[in-house]
């Protein structure tokens, strides 16, 4: 993949932290476009942070409607359509109209064509399917295949930011128990798969060494950060695991800043 | 004329663009978190496999802690009851880590260890029990009511044998 179209397939996402598989392996194996993520990450978190300035257009408006009572007026008339004929009737306008239709005709006649050929059986309705679930299935597949610490510590990082969509996805309607198994999921990538893999990172190699540790750290830091941001704003059934989890991003990030400085 | 051509390109092209474009957006924040009220306990048990196989040395660790995360999929699909659509997310789960985390690691263990070794007969009883594993897998699968008639549970079911068939044979 390019990076041109990976930084616009990433501009393109909803949320930057939910990267299809081919996309996030591309950006894990690209500097330019880590950092590019990156700061995506960072302005989407600054973006939802970001004051509302007061309007007085909009203030004006609400206090006409609160005026105006819970009565409807007036109704639209069912039959307005037809008031286009006459506007329709003027020179000129039954040849759009009319190029509008054909134009329609021919592409459904087209796809007729292509896909009516043979009979079809209806497929069975498919269910939505748990990505979060998904993506845990393919940890422990990708972690089967990872026979390095290097490799383990870059499934673990996907893992942290897999959690942390999660989080930002449903903080504003979950409960506290809900968001603690959130909290349990992250403690656990933290503790028993980032930092136990940190620490098994070889010193054969600093300059590379240097660079996964520098990276998760980062990683953790905009965990930090987006999580703290979130409590702020958050309802108070998930502000006290949104604050937990600020509090195992961050010694997360202070303990592999140890063992970073350790290995220097 | 020229005018026309062009509106009717402009239509055409809209009408094309219109009908590639997908219906599906991503799940709501009441989906998913219905979703991970529904998974949260399978996901945490993945969560600990997914340590163990990470601390694990050797492909044959690997292996066996593959087993034990597919164990942990059979039971969940046994508690699946007669509902299709579970069924089906949870036989794919269970068909990737046979097919990406226990059939490789199987088959660098098999190349790496040999008989006579220290390793062989752990080796040797891990093989036989997969083996065993596989008749349950699709003993779990329903045959019968909703699900049994399911094309998409049909086709699990043979993504689960396809996996399966990649578990290498033991060396003699």
């Amino acid at each position: 993949m390019k990076c041109e179209v990976a930084q616009n397939r990433l501009l393109a996402l909803s949320d930057p932290n939910r990267a299809p598989d081919e996309l996030r392996a591309h950006v894990s194996a690209c500097a330019g476009c880590r950092a590019f993520a990156a700061g995506v990450q960072k302005l989407d978190v600054l973006l939802a942070s970001l004051p509302v300035p007061p309007s007085p257009a909009k203030a004006a408006f609400l206090q006409r409607v609160a005026a105006a009572g819970p009565v409807i007026h007036v109704k639209p008339k069912r039959d307005s359509a037809v008031d286009l004929l006459p506007a329709f009737a003027r020179k000129g306008r039954w040849q759009y109209a009319s190029a509008g239709l054909a134009a329609a005709v021919l592409v459904a006649a087209g796809w007729f064509a292509l896909s009516g050929t043979k009979p079809q059986t209806k497929p069975e309705p498919m269910a939505r399917k748990h990505d979060l679930l998904n993506k845990q299935v393919q940890t422990v597949a990708s972690l089967a295949k990872a026979d390095t610490p290097p490799k383990r510590l870059d499934v673990w990082s996907g893992a942290a930011d897999d959690l942390r969509a999660e989080t930002k996805a449903i903080y504003k309607i979950a409960q506290d128990d809900e968001m603690k198994v959130l909290t349990r999921m992250l403690q656990k990538v933290i503790y028993e798969g980032l930092l136990k893999q940190a620490e098994l990172l070889p010193d054969a190699d600093p300059a590379e060494r240097q660079r996964l540790l520098t990276r998760t750290i980062a990683q953790l830091k905009a965990t930090e950060t987006e999580t703290a941001e979130l409590s702020k704003v958050a309802p108070p059934n998930s502000q006290k695991q949104l604050i937990r989890m600020t509090e195992i991003a961050r010694d997360g990030r202070t303990k592999l800043q140890t063992i970073l400085d350790k290995g220097a | 004329m020229k005018r026309s051509l062009l509106t009717l390109s402009f239509f055409a092209g809209l009408a094309a663009w219109a009908s590639a474009q997908s219906p599906s957006v991503g799940p709501s924040p009441a989906e998913e978190l219905k979703m991970l009220k529904a998974n949260g306990t399978l996901m945490e048990d993945l969560l600990g496999h997914g340590v163990r196989v990470a601390d694990a040395n050797t492909p044959l660790d690997r292996a066996e802690k593959c087993r034990d995360a597919s164990a942990s999929l059979k039971r969940a699909i046994e508690d699946a009851g007669d509902d299709p659509d579970r069924i089906v997310e949870l036989a794919e789960h269970l068909a990737a880590i046979i097919r990406d985390g226990l059939a490789p690691n199987l088959a660098t263990a098999r190349d790496q260890i040999h008989p006579g070794s220290q390793d062989y007969g752990r080796m040797s009883k891990l093989h036989t029990e997969v083996r065993q594993d596989f008749a349950l897998y699709q003993q779990a699968i329903p045959s019968d009511g909703k699900s049994g008639r399911s094309s998409r549970v049909k086709d699990a079911r043979q993504k689960l044998s396809e996996a399966g068939a990649r578990v290498p044979a033991m060396k003699e």
